[in-house]
């Protein structure tokens, strides 16, 4: 509560700030870009009955501007509310940097970025909540990532290779703090190779492949046992939007694919797949169909998961969008999880162009 | 083998030097007035097709593989292309075409702008441009304006064609002028007519066409019932002759007025070069629009 109470002072301040720098000589104008997203829910479900009813799934500040002639700055504080256990504190909201990061802007050819960022692995990591396909982020993902994604303080580099279509190739070195992830070894680097090609098929159709590697590896002299963690990724996204009549009807069709390799003290190895639809029926109305299976190179202790959820959206601008979603989760020898969930999904503010 | 490698540089700088600027412009009309002033000099595509609405692109990667090869960016400005244009040009890594560089004009800096937001604005507007209508570039009187920023931008990329880059604009400037005095004297002015979308504003200005209302009941919201039952009434009494739509909007609203108007027209419009089959450069487009929104005769 005190954070929340800090975070706010802080923002208010701020705003003082640009206020009183306004009335003396430069106006707004070098103020950051600021915009709030919040996710709003309604959930029913099978399981965890207690997290039913209405609640923020999260609130996303975002803060963006150029520094100077040289780098640019982007921060997202995310603010979510806790899913403890201990039911005296399973409402309490929890502040959390999410990517505060400089990159370059006077660089030709290349983008090297530092601060703490989204792993640049497959194609939906470095997504967003509120910019995320589905209310939740997928099970495979939260699988081989954890509840948050793969968000770590390093240094990145990136660059577009000179091939005669687009094709962008990511080097990042991380600091591993992601227990999902990495066994804990906080002062080794793990390191990140993302390899991202699109092809315009016509002018109404893209196909983008990507693969993505990740390699970690400490030698512990406490255990003196290897910990390692190797991870590797492929994803495609076909999409078609046609030129004429472009903003009532699109169509897209993604896959991706992530398996991890962790061992040393633990040894956790397992993979999975997501693949899902979106038809645009309208102008404001979308439909999605999504399944998933977590279960690929695994572990034989490892039971087999199969997700499969539909959601209808309504978007009325840029700015709002409503969306119902129904999900089934079939974990093997447990009962089903059924549940269903109503987002509200808000936008303040600045709201900067999403990825394509 | 010193030889060949002088040679060899020699024909590095020769094709250099008569090297094509390569540019990219957001729409397709800034494309055509770059391709009337810069000849042979220049390569130009636009990013936006005709049949586009330039507001809702999607930052494609494709964007940024062509972004990354520009020497020079020709875009509108006034918050037209925010959604997408920043994260591609960010995407491109290429310094020389971010904005105040170089290798970036904005055109609508430098243009007499109309709907310019005095009072306080806010979302629930709709998708207001409080900077100006960002879309003059169906202004022939504008066209200009932006014909002799690109004829001096191009002057500080080859200042050896600085006379070529003029005399193409001079000849641009005398033969719009000439064809903007025919066009005045072809359309009826004062008529009443309804859009669908504010894109065809500065036409109406520069015409003396009243549009009367637009069938979104605000920029970027779809017509609703209770303003199209407003619309009608309008129509009737304000005696509206015609509704022209964009085409890239639907018409279907548009249709289903002229069931309750039987002697309303309606026109759908292209408002891009490139927007319909014929509309080859801005003359035609404007030729276009002229013959469709500015003459009533027998159009009832």
């Amino acid at each position: 509560m005190k954070i929340t109470l800090l975070i706010t002072l802080l923002i208010t301040s701020m705003a003082a700030n640009g206020q009183s720098l306004s009335s003396l000589s430069r106006g707004n104008k070098f103020n950051p870009a600021i915009g709030l997203n919040a996710l709003t829910l309604f959930k029913n479900g099978s399981r965890d009955s207690d997290q039913d009813g209405f609640s923020i799934q999260e609130l996303e500040l975002q803060f963006s501007s150029d520094v100077d002639a040289y780098f640019r700055a982007e921060a997202t504080i995310g603010l979510h509310q806790e899913e403890s256990e201990d039911s005296e504190h399973s409402h309490e909201f929890k502040v959390e940097p999410e990517e505060i990061f400089v990159e370059t802007i006077s660089l030709s050819k290349v983008t090297i970025k530092i601060g703490k960022f989204y792993a640049d692995f497959g194609k939906y990591n470095s997504v967003h909540s509120h910019a995320l396909p589905f209310i939740y982020r997928g099970k495979v993902q939260e699988s081989m990532f954890g509840e948050e994604g793969l968000a770590e303080v390093g240094l990145g580099a990136s660059f577009l290779a000179p091939l005669g279509w687009f094709s962008e190739i990511s080097v990042q070195g991380l600091q591993p703090t992601n227990e999902t992830v990495f066994v804990d070894s906080h002062h080794k680097t793990a390191y990140l190779l993302k390899w991202k090609n699109l092809w315009d098929l016509s002018d109404s159709m893209t196909l983008e492949v990507g693969v993505s590697g990740l390699a970690f590896s400490n030698h512990s002299h406490e255990t003196n046992v290897d910990e390692k963690t190797s991870m590797y990724g492929s994803d495609f996204t076909f999409k078609w939007r046609p030129v004429k009549d472009g903003k009532s009807s699109s169509f897209v069709w993604s896959t991706e694919f992530i398996h991890r390799n962790k061992s040393g003290s633990t040894n956790d190895k397992n993979g999975g797949v997501t693949s899902f639809f979106r038809y645009q029926m309208s102008e404001r109305w979308y439909t999605q169909l999504q399944y998933e299976f977590l279960g690929i190179g695994k572990d034989k202790s490892v039971n087999d998961l199969n997700a499969y959820s539909a959601l209808v959206a309504f978007i009325p601008t840029e700015f709002s969008s409503i969306r119902l979603q129904y999900d089934s989760i079939h974990n093997a020898g447990d009962k089903p999880e059924k549940k269903i969930t109503l987002q509200l999904n808000t936008s303040l503010g600045a709201h900067p162009a999403h990825v394509y | 083998m010193i030889k060949y490698i002088i040679l060899f540089l020699m024909m590095g700088y020769s094709f250099s030097a008569y090297s094509k600027i390569k540019i990219f412009t957001t729409t397709s009309n800034l494309a055509d007035i770059v391709r009337i002033i810069g000849g042979d000099e220049v390569s130009v595509e636009s990013l936006c097709k005709g049949i586009q609405d330039p507001h809702y692109l999607e930052a494609k990667p494709s964007y940024t593989f062509k972004l990354s090869k520009a020497d020079l960016l020709v875009s509108i400005g006034l918050g037209l292309e925010e959604g997408w244009l920043p994260l591609v040009i960010r995407g491109s890594r290429n310094p020389n075409i971010r904005e105040g560089e170089k290798g970036r004009l904005v055109a609508s800096r430098a243009i007499n702008l109309l709907e310019i937001e005095t009072s306080s604005i806010s979302r629930s507007q709709g998708d207001v441009h409080p900077g100006g209508n960002p879309h003059f570039m169906l202004s022939p009187q504008r066209a200009i304006e932006v014909a002799q920023l690109i004829y001096l931008k191009l002057s500080d990329f080859n200042s050896a064609k600085k006379s070529v880059f003029h005399q193409r604009f001079k000849n641009f400037e005398s033969k719009l002028n000439k064809k903007i005095k025919e066009w005045k004297g072809r359309i009826e002015k004062g008529k009443n007519v309804i859009s669908y979308h504010k894109t065809l504003t500065y036409f109406y200005n520069d015409f003396g066409i009243n549009n009367v209302d637009v069938l979104e009941p605000k920029p970027g919201i779809p017509p609703s019932a209770s303003h199209i039952l407003k619309i009608i009434s309008k129509i009737k009494k304000e005696n509206v002759k015609k509704i022209v739509i964009e085409n890239y909007f639907d018409d279907t609203i548009a249709k289903r007025i002229k069931k309750d108007v039987s002697d309303v027209q309606i026109v759908v419009v292209p408002v891009a070069v490139g927007g319909k089959d014929g509309i080859i450069d801005i003359f035609s487009l404007y030729e276009y629009l002229v013959s469709n929104i500015g003459t009533f005769n027998g159009s009832i």
